[in-house]
């Protein structure tokens, strides 16, 4: 066996390990000793030993494939770790610690595993990969809330990178959709909308549509929309609520189920002056999630207000108040017509009852979290991610 | 001329307890009270009398009178952002600036305390107790999204029928991101108040650094800093249609300062009252108010509804 045959032999082994640090450090070992030989002013040896000698390293590596690393070493793989085992401010931490060098060292390791002809390597590698990808996104949107767009640039491309490799193996990747979704909830949360629908345009080339999916995409479209004309705020993009209609409608067509992109689809229509939403928000009263029931009647409420109807927007903003009484929107939107119409101990007396009640959680108000798009959604998403990391 | 029965933008002036100062005053007398600050640049503008100024309801000049700003009540109603942003220092300081904005009230003057995330919370109602409100104060704490318009409104809202000037102090470090209500509800419920709404920031630094070359070619590092002073502008809107301001704070530190400042200010400032006559009875009334013969700039609320 000459010398390039027997490399060959040893990044054949090397590969079946899958594991590229291995394959330098057995590499390296044989070549310096082969140089040593070449070099020395004995004789060298014969082709056979050198084939014996090879053969016997490739009997050893092949026996002792669990010993050699698969997976990230270090703070990075505590990272991953951490993260599998449900503590993930614990691993955003421990990832704080972690160098890009190690970063990009450990990820080289988990795509040789993941690249393997052995299946159970490669889908270890697949669910670290998964696991991966995960802590660093809650690291990308954690960097957010500090203001620091490098770092969150920098950790999303970290996890994009492994999404990338996954969703090349398997276009369908269910790891993939809930993480995009996921994503997209994160960046709702943040208000990034233009970020949000880079993202989302990026995600849908490469996987197409789930209703899931779907309803993001709308949810994007509003929230911009909602930003940019309510709020007056420059969100980067003005939104399009014909979109956002038509990723509902979409959404709904491959999950006729999925309540909150009727009500979506209801909202954005009145926000049209499209009296097909009164319809809609109609249907979803009929429902029996009080949640939704509450906000299609806020909805209808500010939609007769718009139109002049006062009377009758009371009623609904009162009917929304009996549904959810700790909630605060409907009450406010009360309060606020009475304030109108000179009844200001009315008014008063309704700040009053929803301000001052005890107890109440910061997020008691279906409209706080319609508000925050599909974030609400995240804790769901987060939980089926969670169940596709494990090694 | 019936004009609400409180505040309402004019303030009705049924005031049947007034001090004898307040001449102006007396039980059974009805008309339209405006709050007015003259300045002249940076500085305020003091010891001016009524017959100095100028006022106009629906263009129609009208025959003021000067109430004695001593010895009306000030109801402080403090509206507090208490959003995930003001974690730490910043929420430090404004407690800080808040001790000592209490100590700076006079014995009748009652305060509210208003918080603020994704929900609005009236943790003190109006009331003379210092204790109370220190105790309020003491029970914020920062977290989630940031509701100005519904806070500002329950502000509004809250504004009692009694004859004291009314306060809205609304401290925010950030733009609005859950609020259910939308600007124009809420301007329109201040133009049915007679509140002044005062909104306090904080000025954001920014930075530039530019490096000027020689003829050598030597490079001198030059930093640039300046501060950015934007309440957005539904805060902006807010104060100028109720005839308030927008102060800045440079830093957390100077929070404190800002604070006095803005009840000194407020203090300051001139109330002139009216009979409104030759104008029509019910609906929206614009103002204007202008100095005679002084140098100076004057803010005052936009108008007021009758009703």
């Amino acid at each position: 066996m000459n010398f390039r045959r027997f490399l060959l032999v040893v990044s054949a082994a090397a590969e079946m390990l899958s594991c590229s640090r291995t394959c330098v450090a057995v590499f390296g070992v044989v070549r310096i000793r082969q140089q040593t030989q070449y070099s020395s002013p004995v004789r060298p040896r014969t082709s056979f030993s050198l084939t014996w000698r090879a053969l016997i390293a490739c009997v050893l590596l092949c026996h002792g494939t669990a010993a050699w690393p698969q997976s990230p070493s270090g703070s990075y793989g505590e990272a991953i770790d951490l993260l599998r085992a449900g503590q993930d401010d614990l691993a955003v931490r421990k990832l704080a610690t972690v160098t890009t060098y190690e970063i990009q060292e450990g990820r080289a390791t988990l795509f040789n595993a993941f690249a393997s002809k052995q299946r159970d390597v490669s889908e270890r590698a697949a669910a670290t990969m998964r696991a991966a990808a995960l802590v660093h996104t809650e690291r990308a949107f954690a960097a957010i809330a500090r203001d620091n767009e490098k770092e969150f640039r920098d950790q999303l491309a970290f996890a994009e990178s492994y999404i990338d490799k996954l969703v090349a193996a398997d276009h369908r990747s269910a790891f993939v959709r809930t993480w995009r979704v996921l994503v997209l909830g994160f960046f709702h949360e943040a208000r990034m909308v233009l970020a949000a629908s880079q993202f989302a345009r990026r995600a849908h080339d490469a996987s197409g549509d789930s209703a899931e999916f779907l309803l993001a995409l709308g949810v994007t479209e509003e929230m911009a929309w909602w930003i940019h004309h309510e709020e007056d705020q420059d969100p980067g993009m003005k939104g399009d609520l014909k979109d956002a209609e038509r990723h509902y409608r979409q959404a709904l067509i491959l999950a006729p189920d999925l309540i909150e992109a009727r009500v979506r689809l209801g909202h954005v229509l009145l926000l049209r002056d499209d009296a097909e939403g009164m319809k809609i928000l109609t249907q979803v009263g009929e429902t029996t999630d009080v949640q939704y029931r509450y906000l299609a009647s806020l909805f209808e409420g500010e939609s007769l207000e718009k139109r002049g109807d006062l009377a009758e927007a009371e009623r609904r903003y009162a009917a929304a108040v009996s549904l959810i009484p700790t909630a605060q929107s409907a009450y406010l939107a009360l309060a606020h017509i009475r304030h109108a119409r000179g009844a200001r101990a009315d008014a008063a007396e309704d700040v009053r009852a929803t301000a001052q009640a005890s107890g109440v959680g910061d997020i008691s108000d279906p409209w706080f979290l319609y508000s925050r798009g599909t974030a609400s959604r995240g804790r769901t998403y987060l939980d089926e991610a969670r169940r596709m990391i494990a090694p | 001329m019936r004009i609400g029965q409180w505040g309402g933008v004019a303030a009705l002036i049924a005031c049947a307890t007034l001090s004898a100062a307040a001449q102006q005053f007396k039980s059974g007398t009805v008309g339209v009270r405006v709050d007015v600050l003259v300045t002249n640049g940076q500085q305020l503008v003091r010891g001016l009398q009524a017959s100095d100024f100028e006022l106009r309801d629906e263009g129609v000049l009208q025959a003021l009178t000067q109430v004695d700003v001593e010895e009306i009540p000030l109801n402080l109603i403090l509206v507090f952002d208490t959003s995930g942003s003001m974690a730490g220092q910043r929420m430090r300081a404004l407690l800080d600036a808040s001790g000592s904005l209490l100590d700076g009230l006079r014995e009748r003057d009652r305060v509210a305390l208003l918080s603020f995330s994704s929900r609005v919370r009236l943790l003190a109602p109006l009331t003379p107790s210092r204790q109370q409100i220190r105790g309020a104060l003491a029970m914020l704490t920062a977290r989630g999204a940031t509701s100005l318009r519904d806070a500002a409104f329950a502000g509004l809202a809250l504004r009692e029928a009694d004859p004291g000037r009314t306060l809205l102090l609304i401290f925010s470090d950030g733009a609005d991101t859950s609020s259910w209500l939308k600007a124009p509800a809420v301007l329109e419920s201040a133009r049915r108040t007679d509140a002044v709404v005062y909104g306090i920031g904080i000025a954001v630094p920014q930075y530039s650094t530019s490096v000027q070359r020689s003829p050598n070619g030597a490079g001198t590092r030059r930093e640039v800093m300046w501060m950015v002073r934007d309440a957005g502008k539904f805060l902006q809107s807010l104060t100028e249609e109720t005839g308030g301001r927008v102060l800045f704070a440079n830093s957390n530190q100077d929070l404190r300062a800002t604070f006095r400042q803005t009840l000194s200010e407020f203090r300051d400032r001139y109330v002139l009252s009216y009979s409104p006559s030759g104008v029509s009875a019910n609906g929206w009334h614009q103002i204007s108010v202008k100095l005679k013969a002084k140098s100076g700039t004057v803010t005052a609320r936009r108008g007021y509804f009758a009703e």
